[in-house]
């Protein structure tokens, strides 16, 4: 028991004080799923919204296919990308493997399916009335894009904040794809799980406390824009 | 304004809506009466081209769906049941429209002017968020979303639901309103047929998705039990009336019978072969200002019979509610509407 009582307090001395380490390995993560975040949106979202909108063939394939990777193992994802970037891969010659670039592209993966999954079904659950409301008033087609993504906003926001919550908390792809090296792609999660292989608890409780607190700020903005949209995710 | 022709829309197998020919003329406020389920929102959906007809032809100003410029559609404003506002301050639920149009200019007296005409103060409410308001304010704020528009067309869907008795004179008055001095064509469609007897120029009814060749009318659906040559519709343990079996009635369709048709007074008629008698109570007396005529609805049983009488008529009977009245009809006047149309 000891062990806990002590780690803890050494976890507390370390964020206090700021530790280099402790400090570098939340940069990295909050860089990479951020950034992850970023592309993914920019990506999945006018996709999510063709394919929750719009009807066209093969679109009930696309969206049970979508739903499937939403719990796609992040390790597989991993595998992928590594199998894609690693030396010996179509695209080794970019150097991406072990770089914060790479994580970048294996989370964006990651985070992809659940933007573009959720997104259809915020847009395809919108209200008839709304459409039928957002139509009376004769818009363009462009309009209509405009307006329907701006009434579904909490709901959409609430999208990217439940993505970033899975890629922040991912450990597969950062390990497999980052490598765990120190200063540079040591990330939240292969810290803890590396520092608790070693035996050093504190820094591992220090980091998982961050964790735990980032993923209560998600929670907290998520139930807000929960009960906003009326809608769940 | 429109002309409608052969249209017709199936849900499944089932016709929601049947209209053989329908016009609705520039200036008039044209009156949708008909119990729910009859077909009156579809139609009005129909009409603001929000949703297509299966067949039969719709034309605004001679425009069909697919010929429609957006510049002419956008005349067309449709107030919806159970309105949605649009999840912004109300402020930008009144610019909505008027900036997807770009006309921008008098964009602030306008919204001011039709938030005062459906009774809300524009200090008060233009910076109210759509959660804010109650229902009765938030169908308010729809109604003048569209006036703000100062629409061609107007098209209203049960547009009293959600209002208390003091909110619906304030609408009526929102309606003419714009009828008379924009000269907005307006369709109106209600189950409240006292209220649209005092706004509307003209009424139809809509019965299970056909028009009704009668302006008002009074609906009687229910079992018809047969006996011998004759079907007979029990009012109550005592009073009924009956048709020959000839005539195929729908228990669900029922018949209709024009208020017009209907005789009242105060001493029991001597009954013909060729006429129903029955005795009821006066529920409601309301005194048609347009048409100078007075409305009577009158409880038989388990229903009610609308009858209407010339206003000299009640100045001589002096007409009250609770009062014992008899009733009395010619069978002919029995229509069966799955015949007409």
């Amino acid at each position: 028991m000891n062990f806990i009582v002590s780690g803890l307090k050494e976890a507390f001395g370390l964020l206090i004080h700021l530790d280099p380490e402790t400090i570098s390995a939340i940069e990295v993560t909050l860089k990479s799923s951020s950034l992850s975040i970023i592309f993914s949106i920019v990506i999945g979202l006018p996709l999510g919204f063709c394919l929750g909108f719009f009807h066209f063939p093969g679109r009930k394939f696309l969206k049970l296919l979508s739903d499937t990777l939403l719990a796609i193992p992040t390790v597989v994802v991993g595998l992928i990308v590594y199998a894609f970037i690693s030396n010996r891969g179509p695209f080794g010659s970019y150097e991406l493997l072990y770089t914060l670039s790479g994580i970048v592209i294996g989370q964006t993966l990651l985070a992809l399916p659940i933007i573009i999954s959720l997104s259809a079904t915020a847009v395809e659950g919108m209200e008839k009335k709304l459409y039928l409301t957002l139509a009376s008033f004769g818009l363009t087609p462009l309009q209509m894009i405009q307006s329907v993504v701006w009434e579904l906003r909490h709901a959409l926001i609430a999208v990217g904040v439940a993505a970033y919550g899975r890629v922040i908390a991912e450990v597969g792809i950062a390990m497999m794809i980052g490598g765990n090296i120190k200063w540079f792609t040591r990330t939240i999660t292969t810290a803890i799980s590396l520092e608790t292989n070693k035996g050093e608890f504190a820094m591992g409780i220090a980091l998982g406390l961050v964790l735990i607190s980032i993923a209560f700020l998600l929670n907290f903005i998520l139930f807000f824009l929960k009960k906003r949209a009326r809608i769940i995710v | 304004m429109y002309e409608l022709n052969r249209l017709r829309t199936l849900y499944g197998e089932k016709p929601v809506l049947d209209i053989a020919s329908l016009n609705v003329e520039e200036g008039e406020i044209l009156g949708l009466v008909g119990s729910n389920g009859s077909g009156k929102s579809t139609l009005l959906r129909h009409l603001a081209f929000l949703e297509a007809a299966q067949s039969g032809t719709l034309r605004y100003r001679g425009f069909d769906a697919h010929t429609i410029p957006l510049h002419v559609k956008r005349e067309i404003g449709i107030l919806l049941p159970e309105p949605y506002l649009l999840k912004r301050t109300v402020r930008e639920n009144l610019l909505f429209g008027l900036k997807i149009r770009g006309t921008l200019e008098e964009a602030q007296s306008r919204m001011n002017e039709a938030l005062e005409l459906v009774g809300l103060l524009p200090k008060k409410f233009l910076h109210r968020a759509w959660h804010e308001l109650s229902s009765g304010e938030t169908q308010r704020v729809a109604l003048a979303s569209r006036l703000v528009l100062r629409p061609q067309m107007l098209l209203l869907d049960e547009p009293t639901n959600s209002l208390d008795y003091s909110g619906v004179p304030q609408f009526t008055d929102a309606i003419l309103h714009a009828n008379r001095e924009w000269g907005t064509t307006i369709v109106i469609a209600s189950h409240d047929l006292l209220w649209l007897s005092e706004i509307a120029t003209r009424k139809v009814g809509l019965h299970f998705g056909r028009l009704m060749d009668f302006s008002t009318t009074n609906l009687i659906v229910g079992k018809w039990r047969e006996s011998g040559d004759e079907r007979f519709f029990d009012f109550d343990e005592t009073q009924s009336m009956s048709l020959p079996k000839s005539y195929r009635i729908g228990e669900k369709r029922g018949v209709a019978i024009n208020p017009r048709d209907i005789s009242i007074a105060i001493e029991p008629f001597t009954c013909k072969d060729d006429t129903v008698c029955l005795k009821g109570v006066i529920r409601d007396v309301l005194h048609v200002t347009k048409t100078n005529e007075i409305s009577l609805k009158i409880i038989i049983g388990n229903h009610v019979l609308e009858c209407v009488e010339s206003f000299k008529y009640f100045e001589r009977y002096h007409f009250y509610p609770s009062q014992n009245v008899y009733v009395s009809f010619a069978k002919s006047a029995i229509k069966v509407p799955s015949k007409e149309a």
